[in-house]
């Protein structure tokens, strides 16, 4: 199921808001537990299917283990022997939880290369079945292994209650797509929690925000985004692969945050506070400092559970920057089981390598030193139209947009034929489809709403707002967004009419 | 110093009393204003179901030309009650409520307020024209595309080889191309869609059955008629009643050049010309608009009664969409027809069958030897709208040799 469903968001939801706070009081503990639990697990079978029952069997797992970890680490034997049974035990918890993970997600792509390599060597390819992908598995995988990861480092106790458990990997506004909650962030909302009505309001206008990203914006720019991407390479012009990855640059972001604002906020409505997931981007400097904007919580999530395991900073410069790329060779994989997403990893992780290796050490000292120190362009060069501060963001975006071609083209192919496109290095076939065939006055508002979206404008100016005395800015912000919501809605209702053009065709 | 500035220590001062109490007044207001954004959040989200539940069905079943999700009612067995939820969802989809409404709004605000069409498969195009853009209409309005050498001979082998087929059991054959209406209305398709070449596939097709004489081109008399009087409908894919009898008429006079009993052709001096304002047609549909779009539909009523009659489906009216349609005239000295078809025949059919004791309609694009053989008619008609010739390929070797 998803958010911008008509079964969720006028069935599942008010049914859920009506009875969750039904019993009228301000703090919910078991009886509003069980029902969120019970939502979460209707909320994933709808889109997940029977996989469901590999989601409960992991939750299960996950769990036990966590138990048993807790007790390891606490036992009253000597300690060297506790805390190598506790190592044994997560280190069994996280290797199931990735094998769970790599059957299902990455089998077919294994099998694929595997068969290549053996077709190359005039060897018989190996036969694998078709394996479906689990929604979600990503996220729900790295949910478990922090989960058991922080028990085991003592940041957070064991959940003894199977129901909060449950509840935390499971629970639906961030079961399909993030952000990635840390347990110890959230253990103890879990048990304890109050939703104001400041709370619920704030709720809504993330959520409704979060909606009008994901359908007005990003829906909009993501026609002309498919169809170019899907153009043959012959007819693919300079203009068109332009427009292409600038409406996809803003596709994925406003689709992307936009879910994560959905997610905060219907989080809010039940009294949980989930981290940001994203803070401006796309105005970001260096890319250094687009990681520290961009899907933070699973940034984090690998900086704190695979970049500072391996050593972090505390390693010598070339063990330190090898880290650093395989990290995000990682995170590209993570993203998806193509090497199209290996290759976009590795450019990031090449560009965050580079940045450390050509800006100011000094002041990259000045600032701490972590993986994913902010540093700054402006520092690597000295003064003159070179020193405009327009340059580093200019920078960013054009590595950040040629990541995204690869991200999104279907194969590694089109991605190189995409890029060609970009650079005026092919001469197109003409095509009916004219850029200005795409550039419709809608795709034009988004564009701009995007481009205005994309920098904390909106914010500075509702900050500016809201300390004016009065009642007409609120009340036009709570017209605003309920102008929003409906037109939302307008584009959902759109969405299920599926007309043919006749009967029989 | 400002009197503000002499002012500002003095708690006392009528001034800073007045502005504490108006901002205390207008932080009350401000306190209530979560309660107004929550009730109305919860009031939009709710009413679809409420209205579901007071009976209210959000489908508009007329404007989407497909079977809607009809409610599931699971039987005992495990495999309905685990497909339920998913079955219920489909239906929730079709008819929760205002769902016809806001689908209505969407394609408003879309095409009157953004003058962009809300359905990716209808292009808007200028001066109040609608056209459709799937189905490769989009390559067939551009010629960028032509048939390959080998395509063209599949061709001109199937359309061959049915004539030759035909002309050995005495059958005549008709061939033609329906236009569509980018064809005939070109010059109101959208600036920002670009024309590749000048040879259409129907050209080619044309062109490589010009020698044989069994093709007959309607695009010529249509354009002259459009210098007269529109021919095609404004928000609907196909022609119109004037545009139809074009077609008809050189139809007729290619079969009766075969066929020399069939009656002449209806003129136009046979119909009165008459105009009526209907609700938008399939172009509108598809953009949800069918109550807000007005068509002037340009009819021609009949001034002598018609006298073919549907006999199969019992009750159908010639105009309707199914896949097998007949008509019959009693009167043995007419001939007997067979069509293969597709909509555009749809405008044709009260024409057409006035002319044959029997016309047999088909739905498909397919030559069907087999339906042939069994009704014995004097005559076989192939329609084909001309964008199909990007996504049909006959197969000349399922007609048997003469």
């Amino acid at each position: 199921m998803l958010f911008t469903e008509p079964t969720f968001l006028f069935l599942l939801l008010p049914l859920l808001l009506a009875l969750y706070f039904i019993k009228g009081s301000r703090e919910h503990a078991a009886y509003g537990n069980w029902l969120l639990l019970a939502a979460s697990v209707i909320f994933y079978a709808k889109g997940g299917g029977a996989f469901t029952w590999l989601m409960l069997a992991s939750i299960a797992f996950n769990y036990w283990m966590a138990i048993a970890v807790d007790r390891a680490d606490g036992s009253t034997g000597s300690l060297p022997r506790a805390a190598h049974t506790a190592r044994r035990r997560l280190a069994f918890a996280v290797t199931v939880n990735l094998i769970v993970l790599g059957v299902f997600k990455y089998a077919n792509f294994i099998a694929e290369n595997v068969n290549a390599v053996l077709r190359l060597s005039h060897v018989q390819p190996i036969a694998v079945p078709r394996v479906l992908l689990p929604i979600g598995i990503s996220f729900f995988t790295f949910h478990a292994i922090s989960y058991v990861i922080d028990v085991s480092r003592r940041d957070a106790t064991a959940q003894k209650s199977p129901v909060h458990a449950a509840l935390y990997l499971l629970l639906f506004p961030q079961l399909i797509a993030g952000p990635i909650i840390r347990y110890r962030d959230i253990a103890d909302q879990l048990a304890r929690r109050v939703v104001s009505m400041d709370d619920f309001a704030y709720g809504v206008r993330r959520f409704v925000v979060g909606l009008a990203k994901k359908v007005l914006i990003a829906n909009v720019v993501a026609g002309p985004a498919d169809k170019i991407f899907s153009l043959p390479a012959a007819e693919l012009s300079t203009a068109h692969a332009w427009l292409g990855i600038v409406c996809y640059t803003l596709q994925i972001y406003f689709d992307f945050s936009g879910y994560s604002d959905m997610a905060i906020g219907l989080g809010r409505m039940f009294g949980f506070r989930f981290p940001e997931n994203f803070r401006w981007p796309y105005v970001a400097d260096s890319v250094t400092a687009f990681w520290r904007r961009w899907h933070i919580s699973l940034s984090t999530w690998f900086r704190d559970y695979l970049y500072i395991p391996l050593g972090g900073n505390r390693v010598s410069p070339a063990r330190r920057y090898a880290n650093l790329v395989i990290v995000f060779f990682l995170c590209g994989l993570w993203h998806g089981a193509s090497w199209n997403f290996v290759i976009w990893g590795l450019w990031h992780g090449s560009f965050l390598v580079i940045e450390r290796l050509t800006f100011n050490r000094r002041e990259r000292n000045a600032r701490g030193e972590n993986g994913f120190a902010a540093t700054s362009a402006r520092s690597a060069v000295g003064s003159g139209p070179l020193a405009w501060p327009i340059w580093p963001h200019v920078y960013t975006l054009l590595v950040v947009m040629i990541g995204w071609v690869f991200f999104r083209a279907e194969t590694l192919a089109g991605a190189i034929a995409f890029l060609e496109a970009m650079a005026g290095l092919t001469t197109a076939a003409p095509t009916p489809y004219t850029v200005g065939w795409y550039l419709t006055p809608e795709v034009w508002l988004a564009l701009a709403a995007g481009a205005i979206g994309s920098a904390p404008w909106v914010p500075a100016l509702a900050s500016r707002l809201d300390g004016a005395r009065g009642w007409s800015v609120p009340l036009l912000n709570t017209a605003a967004l309920m102008a929003l919501l409906v037109l939302s809605i307008m584009s959902m209702a759109a969405r299920t009419y599926n007309p043919f053009i006749y009967f029989r065709f | 110093m400002t009197t503000d500035a002499r002012t500002a220590g003095s708690e006392s001062s009528p001034h800073r009393r007045a502005s504490a109490e108006l901002a205390k007044q207008g932080g009350e207001r401000r306190e209530g204003l979560p309660y107004l954004l929550v009730a109305l959040f919860v009031a939009v989200i709710s009413l679809p179901l409420a209205a579901n539940l007071a009976g209210v069905d959000g489908a508009d079943p007329d404007a989407e030309h497909r079977e809607l999700a009809a409610f599931p009612h699971p039987d005992r067995s495990p495999a309905s009650i685990a497909q339920w939820p998913t079955r219920f969802s489909l239906w929730f989809d079709d008819h929760f409520g205002f769902r016809s409404q806001l689908v209505r709004w969407y394609g408003e605000t879309r095409l009157f307020v953004l003058h962009v069409s809300p359905s990716a498969a209808v292009i808007e195009g200028q001066r109040g024209w609608f056209f459709y853009g799937d189905d490769k209409s989009v390559e067939d309005y551009a010629n960028g595309e032509p048939l390959t050498n080998e395509a063209l001979a599949n061709w001109r082998a199937a359309v061959v080889r049915a004539h030759d087929w035909l002309r050995a059991r005495g059958v005549a054959y008709v061939f033609t191309i329906a236009p569509d209406k980018h064809v005939i209305y070109a010059d109101e398709m959208p600036a920002t869609l670009a024309r590749i070449g000048a040879i259409s596939r129907a050209d080619q097709l044309f062109t490589a059955l010009q020698d044989t004489g069994i093709a007959v081109d309607v695009r010529g008399a249509l354009l002259d008629a459009k210098m007269r009087e529109r021919v095609y409908q404004q928000t609907d894919t196909h022609w119109n009643d004037r545009g139809a009898l074009v077609a008809y008429q050189r139809i007729v006079s290619a079969v009766r050049r075969r066929v020399p009993e069939t009656p002449p052709a209806w003129t136009h001096a046979d119909f009165t010309p008459s105009t009526r304002a209907i609700e938008g047609m399939d172009l509108a549909g598809m953009m949800g608009l069918t109550r807000v779009l007005r068509e002037v539909d340009m009819r021609l009523v009949p001034r002598r009664p018609r006298r073919a009659r549907v006999i199969e489906p019992a009750g159908a009216r010639p105009t309707d969409e199914e896949g097998l349609l007949v008509t019959e005239i009693d009167d043995p000295s007419l001939p007997r027809a067979v069509i293969f078809r597709d909509s555009f025949a749809s405008g044709l059919v009260p024409f057409l069958s006035e002319h044959f004791s029997r016309a047999v309609y088909l739905w498909q694009n397919d030559f069907d030897p087999d339906i042939v053989s069994k009704e014995h008619p004097d005559v076989v008609i192939q329609e084909i709208v001309g964008r199909h010739l990007y996504n049909f390929i006959p197969s000349p070797e399922l007609v048997p040799k003469p």
